[in-house]
């Protein structure tokens, strides 16, 4: 495989011929016998000798659209490929199962072997369409998407426990968490004991403190099972705040980890070798508990949004030699732009009419930042019980405000909080401060169509964008928001908010 | 002198074709369909490949045409036709193929540069039609040894030939499909795409039968069907052969009552 380097001067070369290779696995060909059978596609004639047959039908529509998200949703990749199906010579494509299929696509010159090629997307397959009688498209999507399912379906009957007449779900807590409601597992009938109450499917790390309606009680732990029992019947809500799933771990990447290797259907666990949170330093600690059904993309996006930061898969890795690999998830820290920049964007590079201001984003000149989440907000316990802890609200809060920037935006100083799952104070203070940074100035997202040189640029690449417009005339830092890739010319459109 | 013949009606696509020698996934059957990138590969241990036509009832032919090999100047070509009994009835002889076609693309020559002016033409012309042929055995050989030699397409059959040359001001072109982008500080870069080729002819003052026979090429072939078309099917020099050929789809033809049963025709066509 060529280095990133050789592809980038490769595609400066005059007179070379881009091709792009399309790999799909495992398509389901026939029903009976099932038959599975990889399928080759290419956008240039590629007769190679590795017996590989490419069918040089990709005739357009071959891009990919990757962005993050300022409110910390989750935003998946998508694109598509557009197969030629002239006089319907491919309608026998629409028999065939596609969906959720690897796909790797690779670019190269059409004189190289396949060996030389670089990989420049590792994604799945959404499906296939029809979309007028000559062309047949290809749906596709990062690898995000096998996040988009629940995080565990165990409940209550799988048990042994005298509950095991219900259909309630099992919770799971993950890091650490305030006044959650464990499950009541057990009456106490079939242990012969007090109730039993579950935080934790699983082992956990332990219990910090065990309410009855506000009250520390005494329990009996039990950390391999995630679960305790009472010493007395209860006379109220019973709660707990619990450090939960081991081998133990309270950061946004650690909990991630944890969720996308361990949870969801077991085909589409993610690897170590599929993660990459190398360069994510931040370290806040968090916590969540999952006791309804919770999708694993949904809990993930929560934590990351946390810390102003987005869940992505990009479509290939960047390795530190300077080879390409496959896809692995990524986190994202959105805050002002520092450090050295990876890439420098010129007016040498942009495609000229591309340069465009294609957002403003708003100043926000008041900030409120909830934290340490109250799972259980109860607001008729007895007063002085427990006098150090407010029961009765969901959130502790983080608080800015600057009058001066109001007063400039004409701002009435009126915001909803930022919801996050952190439960230090230090640390919400920290985060607020980042986010102060961030948006109490004006930000921008300039949007230009590069030359194909820049098409391993990757979402939240810092990089230096001068130009003669927009007031770029000083070279100003910014982070890649949006990228979106044609492979076909090679051009990249990208967004670098500034 | 030879007027332009065109191969119309392509034999080869009914015939049982055979090839010396085969590189696996690259069968003889993709010289049976109409994209130029679907080849047949024959075996890199020799330079040499021979292609056996045959059919169980008797062919007329008299042209043979290789539209899209990887064949470079010093590659030599030959064409023999037998009857049912195996008797040989005409033998071009091993000649000449072609010339380079796209020297710039020449070092990795394969059928991959094919759409980007990489292919080269070669035709044998027979000038006796004969009746009774049941096999043709084409023989090529590739300049460099240890080749590969990629082909498209087999076309053979029994040639039209026009009275009357096409006259002056034959035009050949090239239609380059690359994309130019331009940069904000005005460099340009080129996003290299496919080219085809591009002939426009005509035909003055052919006669009442020749007429007949364009017209009914025009209907039966029309915009749909591929022609093979050598302005020069005799010339010595196999560059100006190769030029001067093209297979393709004819464009917007047109008949024109010249004189009294004389007529004149404007052909354009555009390569596969």
């Amino acid at each position: 495989m060529k280095t990133v380097t050789e592809i980038i001067s490769w595609l400066n070369t005059p007179g070379h011929v881009k091709c792009t290779l399309i790999d799909i696995k495992d398509v389901v060909t026939k029903l009976t016998p099932k038959t599975e059978e990889d399928v080759y596609f290419s956008s240039a004639v590629y007769n190679n000798n590795d017996n590989l047959s490419y069918i040089p039908i990709i005739n357009g529509g071959l891009n990919f659209s990757e962005s993050l998200s300022i409110d910390g949703n989750i935003s998946s990749g998508f694109g598509s490929l557009e197969l030629t199906n002239a006089g319907g010579a491919y309608d026998y494509f629409l028999d065939y199962i596609w969906k959720r299929r690897p796909v790797k696509i690779y670019l190269g010159d059409i004189t190289w072997p396949k060996s030389d090629f670089v990989m420049i997307f590792d994604g799945l397959i959404e499906d296939l369409a029809s979309t007028n009688e000559s062309t047949l498209v290809i749906s596709l999507f990062d690898k995000l998407q096998r996040l988009n399912d629940n995080i565990s379906e165990t409940n209550l009957s799988t048990t042994e426990y005298s509950q095991n007449t219900e259909q309630t779900l099992l919770p799971l807590l993950f890091g650490e968490c305030f006044n959650v409601q464990p499950l009541l597992v057990d009456n106490g009938s079939s242990l012969d004991g007090g109730q039993v109450y579950m935080y934790h499917n699983g082992p956990a790390k332990g219990i910090i403190e065990v309410r009855d309606n506000g009250n520390p009680i005494e329990v009996d732990e039990d950390i391999t099972t995630g679960t305790f029992t009472l010493q007395t019947g209860p006379r109220g809500t019973i709660t707990c705040s619990a450090q939960g799933s081991t081998p133990y771990n309270n950061t946004v990447a650690g909990i991630i980890t944890t969720l996308v290797k361990n949870y969801g259907v077991e085909i589409n666990r993610f690897t170590d070798a599929e993660i990459n949170f190398a360069e994510f330093t931040n370290n806040s600690k968090v916590g969540i508990y999952c006791k309804d059904r919770t999708n694993i993309l949904d809990a993930c996006s929560q934590l990351a949004r946390s810390v102003n930061s987005g869940l992505v898969c990009p479509s290939i890795t960047l390795e530190a030699n300077g080879t390409v690999s496959a896809s692995k998830l990524k986190l994202v820290e959105l805050k002002e732009p520092s450090g050295t920049a990876k890439y420098t964007f010129t007016d040498a590079s942009m495609v000229e009419g591309s340069l465009s201001v294609t957002q403003t984003f708003p100043i926000r000149t008041v900030l409120k930042l909830s934290y340490c989440k109250n799972y259980t907000v109860q607001t008729s316990i007895v007063a002085g019980l427990n006098p150090t802890i407010n029961f009765s609200q969901e959130y502790l809060f983080a608080d800015f405000s600057d009058e001066t920037l109001q007063e400039l935006y004409k701002d009435n100083g009126t915001v909803e909080p930022d919801e996050t799952l952190l439960i230090v104070e230090s640390e919400a203070q920290t985060e607020l401060t980042k986010r102060k940074n961030l948006w109490s100035k004006p930000r921008f997202l300039i949007t230009a169509t590069y030359l194909p040189e820049h098409i391993f640029v990757q979402l939240g690449d810092i990089v230096s964008i001068q130009s003669t417009r927009f007031n770029l005339s000083v070279a100003k830092k910014g982070i890649v928001f949006s990228l979106n890739r044609d492979w076909l010319s090679g051009m990249i459109e990208i967004g670098v908010l500034v | 002198m030879a007027n332009l013949r065109v191969l119309y009606n392509n034999l080869a696509d009914s015939a049982t074709i055979t090839a010396s020698s085969t590189v696996l996934g690259y069968a003889i059957a993709n010289v049976q369909n109409i994209k130029k990138t679907s080849v047949h590969r024959s075996a890199a241990t020799t330079n040499t490949v021979t292609y056996t036509l045959n059919w169980t009832s008797d062919q007329k032919i008299n042209g043979v045409a290789l539209p899209a090999t990887n064949l470079i100047n010093g590659s030599t070509i030959r064409v023999t036709l037998y009857n049912s009994a195996g008797t040989l009835l005409a033998d071009s002889n091993t000649v000449a193929a072609c010339k380079d076609k796209n020297p710039e693309l020449s070092v990795a020559y394969t059928s991959n540069v094919f759409p980007y002016s990489g292919a080269t033409k070669t035709s044998i012309w027979f000038d006796t039609l004969y009746s009774t042929v049941r096999r043709v055995d084409i023989t090529l050989t590739h300049a460099n040894s240890l080749t590969s030699i990629d082909c498209s397409r087999i076309v053979c059959g029994n040639y039209w030939e026009s009275t009357r040359q096409a006259s002056n001001g034959i035009t050949v072109g090239v239609v380059d499909n690359s994309i130019i982008t331009n940069t904000r500080s005005g460099d340009s870069y080129v996003d290299r795409r496919p080219t085809i080729e591009t002939m426009q002819f005509q035909l003055q003052y052919i006669n009442d039968k020749d007429r007949k026979t364009l017209l009914e090429i025009m209907k039966t072939v029309g915009s749909s069907g591929l022609v093979y078309l050598c302005i020069f099917p005799d010339n010595t020099n196999p560059e100006i052969t190769q030029s001067y050929s093209i297979y393709g789809r004819s464009q917007s033809n047109s008949l024109e009552y010249a004189l009294y049963s004389l007529y004149n025709s404007s052909l354009n066509i555009n390569s596969w």
